[in-house]
């Protein structure tokens, strides 16, 4: 039997214990005194929500296909144990091994939002290796992070000594081969980080140095290594039908956020919508093959027993191969009692006719994503989504059956007056209308929902919109209720239903997407008080927050509110995503005028990621020669 | 047709809750290729219903589970990923095969015992529990001065044995003592045999916390080692038969 890190006696007081003993099914063993490397992949967040993560399953299968390399899985200790490892001083460790992750080779981190930033100190700090990076001696793991908060790592960048810029299959085995040559020729930490600044996606923190003019911007970045890069282009895996892909996928013990088969179909998104990071992160668009997915998807249902599959992509519907894909999933789900799970679908007639074969129509609720109130405001942030559009995918789903409808908004966005704001309630009240104008009374035995829902926009680097303003906490408030008194203000309002998403969050989240390493500091000192788990609103203490950067004389006015000149300085302009800033720029004086930008599909508009010689861009290319 | 299966949790799987277990043994049996019935609708799920569900921090020798087959169709040639439990030249039968498959798919601390096959009209798990055995071991330094095997001699020599049970609403007076079928204690050790019935079932707990009360001393706060070791319904006769018994080989 294995020994776990913790006794029976925490186990059976804190909460979930399942969380902390390994061992699901298709976890990876292997016998430490074989391999040569040891790395723990960590999602600073609880048990229930990292396990879902598709990233570390992908590199989880990676790194446990290599021999020589034993890849193991560590979370964040909820609050309960949080409290029992501090005070019995129990080093945190890895699920598989329950061994400490002190003494692994590398700790690898995903950042994939910025309100777990408290959770990697946490993760540090419980496993007892420096906080900052400089302070570590040979000995401790080399802390690696990745994912979307990694491009722009400036706020977090004294606590790495790596970031992996881009898609984690391509750069990891010569990453490792250059740790084990290292180690063999008894080189330190410093020198095997000035080797590994030199491969391609590989940003070494330390190496660098900002510099700020007297306004506070940034007026040039310094290297303290000669070596070192001047641009690191993010890393992108080319070939997305013949690569790692985890077809025996973890099966946790407990229900997680997320309990089902994932099939990631395609990577990146034809549509430029101006406010989306994501969109030009993981552009070019590139697909995988039906065929593989065909195969994938069969041999993770076999492997993990799950009882649900669902889809993986930015947009599922801009998929070429969706039909034919769905056709057999469809199939073979219902051979297997398999539910399929049908998210980011664009509402028109073939994705009602899938829905209302794999679900119960009167029981699910369709969604629509118009992100702004009105169509001047949709051109601003070319969301190509027409009210005509929604109204009619509306009318067809009320035929169908559906009875709920979600839709989702953004408040703040850039230019936004309150007749945007309104246009929220009228664009609701007029679904509501559609039902009322087309089903027939004895058809409406049960009425029509329609929820919206209102996030606050967030400006994040590498989007059209990184140059806008971000809004004041009062200025959420007021437009939240400018958006409540236009839904009231409706004919239909009773049928529809008002959320709006917590401003503390938000104006957090915009101080740390777009921060500069002079937010280091303030990130420490908010942990070093306690802080942790910010990401979740019972633990989230803004106050603290707002303390601590008035203490160390940072303005966080300075991060949202200020619009930036557009021949600014950003701290992530040295990150090189393909996408360019010159496309980026323009982009942005587009949505001053209100001028739309077609999608990849449609035209080619130049935004650089071609440059990585593959996908939509040169899928177009052949087409046309 | 329905199976029985019975398993152990052990070790670490004393962690996994009823749910989860359950949950567990859903997909398990669909990765084995066991031919398992289905409920209709648009969310299908597995036919099975457990005995009993067993606490968080309980460890168990025979915990029983039944689930309905359409036929006794297995797939052969499945991954092996946990020490095999058979050598393949022991397998002769359609049932040695069928815990084959399925041991395959345990996690480290659940293992199958046994799948027999119930008769046509046999009531369903649940509702046949009648008694269940533990094996119950006390902290050694938590015993103190109370002379447990005394405490179980008057259990025994007694016609009643009233304690006080909490329910999330009330308290209320009972008597357990018709209810414990077998008692006894050595070595910070105690077994019995109590009433696990839908309408009497009784905790080992209440029986450990009686044994302080009669020699009046208090119930100190200590984590017990629990075990179930059987889980049983009655025979024609009336008798206690250990659930699994009540199929046959096939």
């Amino acid at each position: 039997m294995r020994r776990l890190a913790l006794s029976d006696d925490i186990l059976l007081k804190i909460d979930k214990p399942a969380r902390y003993i390994g061992g699901e099914i298709n976890s990876c063993m292997k016998d430490a005194a074989s391999v040569d490397i040891r790395f723990a992949m960590c999602f600073p967040d609880v048990y229930d929500i990292g396990m879902c993560h598709l990233g570390i399953q992908i590199l989880y299968d990676m790194f446990n296909s290599w021999d020589d390399v034993w890849c193991e899985r560590v979370y964040s200790p909820w609050p309960d144990l949080d409290a029992v490892m501090r005070r019995e001083n129990i080093p945190l460790f890895a699920l598989e091994s329950q061994d400490p992750v002190r003494h692994f080779d590398f700790l690898g981190i995903t950042l994939q939002y910025e309100m777990c930033y408290t959770n990697i100190l946490q993760i540090l700090d419980l496993a007892g290796i420096p906080l900052v990076a400089t302070d570590r001696s040979d000995d401790d793991p080399i802390i690696i992070g990745g994912g979307p908060c990694s491009y722009n790592p400036e706020p977090i960048a004294d606590f790495f000594d790596i970031f992996y810029i881009g898609e984690g299959e391509t750069r990891y085995r010569e990453l490792l081969d250059t740790y084990k040559a290292c180690k063999a020729e008894g080189l330190g930490r410093l020198e095997f980080l000035k080797k590994v600044c030199r491969i391609p996606g590989m940003y070494v923190p330390r190496f660098y140095e900002e510099r700020y003019n007297e306004d506070g911007t940034i007026s040039e970045r310094v290297k303290l290594y000669d070596e070192a890069p001047d641009t690191i282009r993010k890393e992108v895996e080319m070939n997305l039908s013949d690569t790692y892909y985890p077809t025996k996928p973890l099966v946790p013990f407990i229900q997680t956020a997320q309990d089902r088969v994932t099939l990631e179909i395609q990577r990146g998104c034809i549509r430029g919508c101006r406010f989306c990071q994501a969109g030009q992160l993981y552009r070019p668009v590139r697909e995988r093959t039906v065929e593989y997915l065909k195969s994938i998807a069969q041999e993770m249902i076999d492997s993990t027993g799950l009882e649900e599959l669902t889809l993986s992509s930015l947009s599922s519907s801009d998929y070429s191969g969706l039909e034919e894909l769905l056709d057999y999933l469809i199939e073979e789900c219902n051979r297997k009692h398999v539910n399929i799970s049908l998210p980011s679908l664009r509402i028109d007639a073939f994705s009602l006719d899938v829905m209302s074969k794999v679900q119960d129509v009167r029981k699910s609720s369709l969604t629509f994503a118009p992100e702004a109130g009105t169509q001047r405001m949709r051109n601003i942030i070319n969301k190509g989504l027409t009210e005509e559009v929604i109204l009619k995918g509306a009318s067809e789903a009320f035929h169908g059956g559906w009875r709920r409808v979600k839709l989702y908004f953004m408040l703040g966005l850039p230019f936004e007056t309150d007749e945007d704001i309104e246009g929220i309630g009228e664009l609701c009240n007029n679904v509501a209308m559609t039902f009322f104008d087309e089903i027939p009374k004895e058809e409406r035995r049960e009425p029509v929902q329609i929820v919206a829902s209102t996030s606050f926009f967030i400006p994040k680097p590498f989007t059209a919109l990184q140059w806008a303003p971000m809004g004041t906490r009062e200025e959420f408030v007021r437009k939240a209720h400018v958006c409540l008194n236009g839904i009231h203000s409706q004919l239909n309002q009773k049928r529809i239903k008002y959320n709006w998403h917590d401003t503390d969050t938000s104006e957090l989240e915009g101080v740390l997407a777009r921060g500069d390493r002079r937010l280091g500091p303030v990130i420490l000192e908010v942990y070093s008080r306690g802080q942790i788990y910010d990401a979740w609103t019972e633990y989230f203490n803004y106050q603290t927050w707002l303390d601590v950067m008035d203490e160390l004389g940072v303005d966080k006015d300075f991060y949202t509110i200020r619009e930036r000149a557009d021949d600014e300085i950003f701290p992530w302009d040295f990150l090189d995503i393909g996408v360019t800033k010159r496309f980026l720029l323009n982009e942005w004086h587009n949505a001053q005028a209100g001028v739309v930008t077609p999608n990849c599909r449609d035209k080619c508009s130049g935004c650089g990621a071609a440059v990585f010689g593959g996908g939509i861009c040169f899928m177009n290319r052949n087409q046309e020669a | 047709m329905k199976l029985r299966i019975q398993f152990t949790k052990h070790g670490a799987m004393k962690f996994i809750g009823h749910l989860d277990t359950m949950r567990f043994f859903q997909r398990a049996i669909r990765r084995s290729g066991i031919d398992i019935a289905y409920t209709g609708g648009f969310s299908p799920h597995p036919i099975m219903t457990f005995a009993q569900p067993l606490g968080v921090g309980i460890e168990s020798d025979s915990e029983i589970l039944d689930i309905d087959v359409n036929s006794f169709d297995v797939p052969v040639g499945n991954p092996i990923k946990f020490e095999q439990q058979f050598d393949d030249d022991e397998i002769h039968t359609i049932r040695e095969h069928m815990i084959r498959v399925l041991s395959d798919q345990m996690s480290e601390g659940f293992l199958i015992r046994d799948i027999r096959l119930l008769p046509e009209k046999s009531d369903n798990a649940m509702a046949s529990v009648a008694a269940a055995a533990y094996t119950v071991i006390l902290p050694q330094d938590r015993t103190g001065e109370v002379d447990l095997a005394e405490a179980v001699e008057h259990i025994n020599a007694s016609e009643e044995l009233y304690v006080i049970k909490k329910t999330k609403k009330s308290e209320m007076q009972i008597d357990i003592r018709p209810r414990i079928y077998d008692l006894n204690y050595s070595d910070g050790r105690a077994r019995m045999c109590v009433d696990a019935s839908s309408a009497g079932n009784i905790k080992p707990e209440l029986v450990i916390s009686a044994m302080y009360e009669i020699m009046g001393a208090d119930y100190p706060e200590m984590r017990l080692g629990i075990t179930r070791n059987e889980i049983y319904g009655r025979d024609v006769n009336g008798d206690l038969k250990p659930l699994i018994e009540f199929g046959s080989y096939y």
